[in-house]
């Protein structure tokens, strides 16, 4: 189940709201939360259900073990079971995600004709071990107590909010919180707010630029010429964002609404200056993730060049490999590791003597460049659309626009534009300040939650196709 | 602050629980979507199979869409909306520069209502299909000296030539038109419905639907008939007595639906004749082959979910067999697409027997046998260009496909 459907917003929200609110007991509404989170992620994969609850009862049980021998000053014993504790992650992770991968590059490799698996991935998989990992290695380290409650663990584990699309919530953010919160109606009025915005981006801005991307990207030879090249990735570039930000804004927002607060995943990372910038704004749950407990685990810099060149390697393959298993997500994090290594090296004392709009215009063709890495699945296809976007194809007359219908769309291309600096979060902050303005945002905002509504009825819509004339 | 917190929550939170009670549990389930010719999906009851297949949660999801409250109305808001955002995006307003609104759909802004699939342009499997085409008519007739060969087309926007200058290509359309028109020998009739300019188009042809209407189907009977004169001296045609109009629904074509492009639709006219008295056979069956009566009669429930065009004047068919009662000496076989429904009784008023077969549901059909057990004396093909021209089960020998 997604957040931006019909049947979360009119049957899976109202439920769950009721059941937790009608509970006075804190216990009673992890356990509600617990309940129907593991009822959402059944949704799309009943099947999957037992691996959440393995995961649940098997990190409850390790890391009870590596508390206890913590405690019973027993290192051998408590990595033993630390190291278990990993691997069972691990295991799940790999077995799901990087099977195919695997013997895909195997076949490749050796000329064998092992068969693919075709494992369905199950949801959020990425999202909720790195989540997992951060309670596991965090307890190893002592810096949080272990969760003796398993209702706990588990609401923590399968807190729908963040369970499929993050942001990655640490154990540490929430452990307090999971056992003592107290929900207030300011509290549930701004979570409603915060995930109507992500509602809005994610139904009403990157769905429709989506279409414009989709309808490019699937042009061929050469129909994809310089102007319309462009035009895609910069689709792409504001459907990745708004999708992904919209749906931690959702997440957050709905976390809120019961009383968590989560950390913020995005800062307009599209205003970035560099890509070492960029990175301290995308996706922050997952660049801190990796800060914390990869790169500063291997040394960070405080080691030989050499080595920390490969500390940050390492931090960049793993980053591509958790993005997905095909070779184009590795080149992405790796294209990003170079460019992070060339700034740390020089490129950033440079910029730093440039024009600001000359550091953003650097930041976002990086960007956006690396995007073509992102969306293309195979190396011809990336240097198609690279050769494209440099105008090896010519280019495009503005007839060619009308012929793929997405010419209309463009003003849906100046909102996203608008919406991805913070002007928009701006006025709507000092909107939400005031008293007047303030009904006036509420309105805005019931206004952008019909609206999503309407596209969301929309996308049932299945026009006939008379195929016999 | 405090107060309007709990304003917003309370309209939120309520909204949204009594929203989804009353599509789950309030209101009655509706069962046919008519714009969408299908059946709404309804709320199930889970069962274990389901759920683990899976069923029951895609179908709540579908039901929470179809069941939703007032969901043309959000649907109908949509598509003025992007109406709205082509009107604005359009370019120069009084061109013909095409712009893509559908699944093979497309609008000019010179008059967005009309709806068209993309012209014509240089194919050389169509070139060869052409060719083919005349030369296997031209083959059956030299087979069949006694019997008088006829070729009809009627037209479709998408072979005009009126798109070319301001989209800056050159249209096939009319080139494949000039190749059939001199490609035929004497023996076979070549005529087309051609409307020459775009108003007159207008006057003949749907906005949201490739096929002819009323006034354009008379138009085509006409020119029909203008053919059957070479062997037959003058043929008055029938002339409309009466016109009605169908104000209660909209009709919304096959461009109309395949693109959702809601705020454009027809009016659904047609043509009284006084015609001699006919009986209808539809594969074998004596049954009659429209629906005219039941739309007259406001009897029009169980069609909606159907393409009216279809419906009204009369689906396509194996064999449909018109039988008058004039002793004329003459039958006629027709090939014919869905342009033929609303034109069939009109020449069938004629011939003694008019036969219409429609090769591509039709596969068995046996043209030399059939050509004797009816005693045919005029063959016809009548189909728009894509029958004609790219369609095998048009053809009749045995080397189709090959």
């Amino acid at each position: 189940m997604v957040f931006s459907s019909l049947t979360f917003l009119f049957g899976f929200l109202p439920l769950v709201l009721i059941c937790y609110f009608i509970i006075p007991n804190l216990t009673y509404r992890n356990l509600v939360l617990l309940v129907f989170s593991l009822a959402f992620y059944a949704w799309g994969e009943p099947k999957y259900i037992i691996l959440m609850l393995i995961s649940i009862i098997g990190n409850y049980v390790l890391a009870l073990f590596v508390d206890f021998y913590n405690k019973k000053g027993n290192q051998k014993l408590k990595v033993l079971f630390f190291l278990l504790d990993v691997l069972l992650n691990l295991g799940f992770l790999g077995y799901f995600k990087y099977t195919d991968f695997m013997i895909g590059n195997i076949n490749a490799l050796f000329g064998s004709n092992i068969p693919l698996m075709k494992i369905a991935l199950p949801i959020g998989i990425s999202f909720y071990t790195f989540q997992i990992f951060s309670y596991v290695i965090d307890v190893y380290k002592g810096s949080v107590k272990v969760q003796k409650n398993p209702l706990t663990l588990g609401t923590y584990i399968a807190l729908f909010p963040q369970l499929i699309a993050g942001p990655i919530v640490r154990y540490e953010t929430v452990e307090e919180e999971l056992s003592n919160r107290k929900e207030t109606f300011h509290d549930f009025a701004e979570g409603i707010r915060r995930f109507l915005i992500g509602l809005g981006k994610k139904v009403i801005i990157s769905n429709q630029v989506g279409l414009i991307a989709d309808t490019i990207f699937a042009l061929e030879g050469e129909s994809l010429g310089l102007s319309l090249a462009w035009v895609g990735i910069l689709a792409y570039t504001f459907q990745i964002y708004f999708d992904f930000s919209g749906y931690s804004d959702m997440a957050i927002g709905l976390g809120r609404m019961f009383g968590f607060n989560f950390l913020e995943n995005f800062n307009y990372p599209y205003i970035a200056n560099s890509i070492t910038d960029f990175w301290r704004r995308w996706h922050i749950s997952l660049s801190t993730w990796f800060r914390d407990y990869v790169y500063i685990p291997l040394g960070g810099n405080r080691v030989s060049k050499l080595r920390w060149y490969f500390n940050i390697f390492a931090v960049w393959f793993l980053t591509g490999m958790w993005h997905g298993a095909t070779w184009n997500y590795i080149l992405w994090g790796l294209y990003f590791c170079v460019i992070l290594v060339l700034e740390k090296m020089f490129l950033l004392k440079v910029l730093n003597k440039c024009p600001g709009v000359l550091r953003h215009i650097y930041a976002l063709l990086l960007i956006i460049f690396g995007w073509v890495i992102f969306r293309c699945e195979d190396l011809t296809q990336i240097s198609y659309y690279l050769n494209a976007l440099l105008g090896a194809n010519g280019n495009n007359t503005i007839r060619a626009f009308y012929n793929i219908s997405v010419a209309h769309l463009w003003p849906y291309l100046v909102l996203a534009a608008i919406g991805s600096t913070p002007l928009m979060g701006k006025i709507l902050k000092w909107m939400n300040k005031n008293a007047f303005t303030g009904i006036l945002y509420d309105l805005f905002l019931l206004g952008v939650f019909f609206v999503s509504v309407m596209f969301l009825v929309n996308n049932s819509f299945n026009p006939f196709i008379y195929f016999r004339f | 602050m405090q107060r309007r917190n709990l304003l917003f929550s309370l309209i939120f939170s309520l909204g949204i629980t009594l929203v989804g009670t009353y599509i789950v549990l309030i209101k009655p389930p509706t069962h046919r979507i008519a714009m969408e010719l299908r059946n709404a999906q309804v709320f199930i009851e889970p069962t274990v199979e389901n759920v683990q297949e899976g069923y029951f949660q895609t179908s709540v999801e579908d039901a929470f869409s179809d069941q939703f409250i007032k969901r043309s109305i959000f649907i109908e808001m949509y598509y003025r909306f992007e109406h709205f955002l082509y009107n604005l995006s359009l370019p120069n307003k009084e061109d013909y520069t095409l712009v893509k609104i559908g699944n093979d759909v497309f609008t000019f802004p010179v008059n967005e209502d009309y709806l068209t699939g993309y012209p014509l342009i240089k194919n050389e499997g169509q070139k060869k299909g052409v060719e083919r085409f005349i030369d296997h008519v031209n083959e059956m007739a030299e087979a069949h000296p006694n019997l008088h060969f006829y070729v009809f087309k009627p037209f479709r926007i998408n072979e005009s030539n009126w798109f070319d200058e301001d989209n800056g290509f050159t249209s096939y359309g009319q080139i494949y038109r000039n190749m059939m028109i001199e490609g035929f020998s004497d023996e076979v009739i070549y005529s087309d419905n051609q409307p020459e300019t775009f108003e007159e188009y207008k006057e003949e042809y749907y906005k949201t639907d490739p096929h002819w209407n009323a006034y354009g189907t008379f138009e085509g009977y006409k020119d029909i008939l203008k053919m059957f004169e070479n062997h037959y001296g003058e043929m008055v045609p029938y002339e409309p007595v009466s016109e009605f109009c169908f104000e209660n629904f909209n009709f919304y074509g096959q461009y109309g639906r395949n693109s959702a492009y809601l705020t454009s639709c027809d009016k659904f006219c047609d043509l009284n004749y006084d015609l001699p008295e006919y009986k209808t056979y539809v594969n074998g069956k004596e049954e009659r082959y429209d629906r005219k009566e039941e739309f007259k009669n406001n009897q029009m429930e169980e069609f909606y979910w159907n393409y009216i065009y279809s419906v009204y004047h009369g689906n396509d068919e194996a064999e449909v067999i018109f039988e008058t009662n004039q002793n004329t000496g003459r039958n006629l076989l027709v090939f014919v697409d869905s342009y033929s429904s609303p034109i069939k009784h009109l020449i069938a008023a004629h011939f003694d027997k008019t036969y219409y077969i429609d090769p591509r549901i039709n596969p068995g059909f046996d043209f030399e046998s059939y050509l004797v057990e009816n005693e045919i004396t005029d063959v016809m093909w009548m189909g728009f260009y894509g029958s004609l021209y790219t369609d095998e089960s048009y053809i009749f020998d045995d080397e189709k496909g090959e």
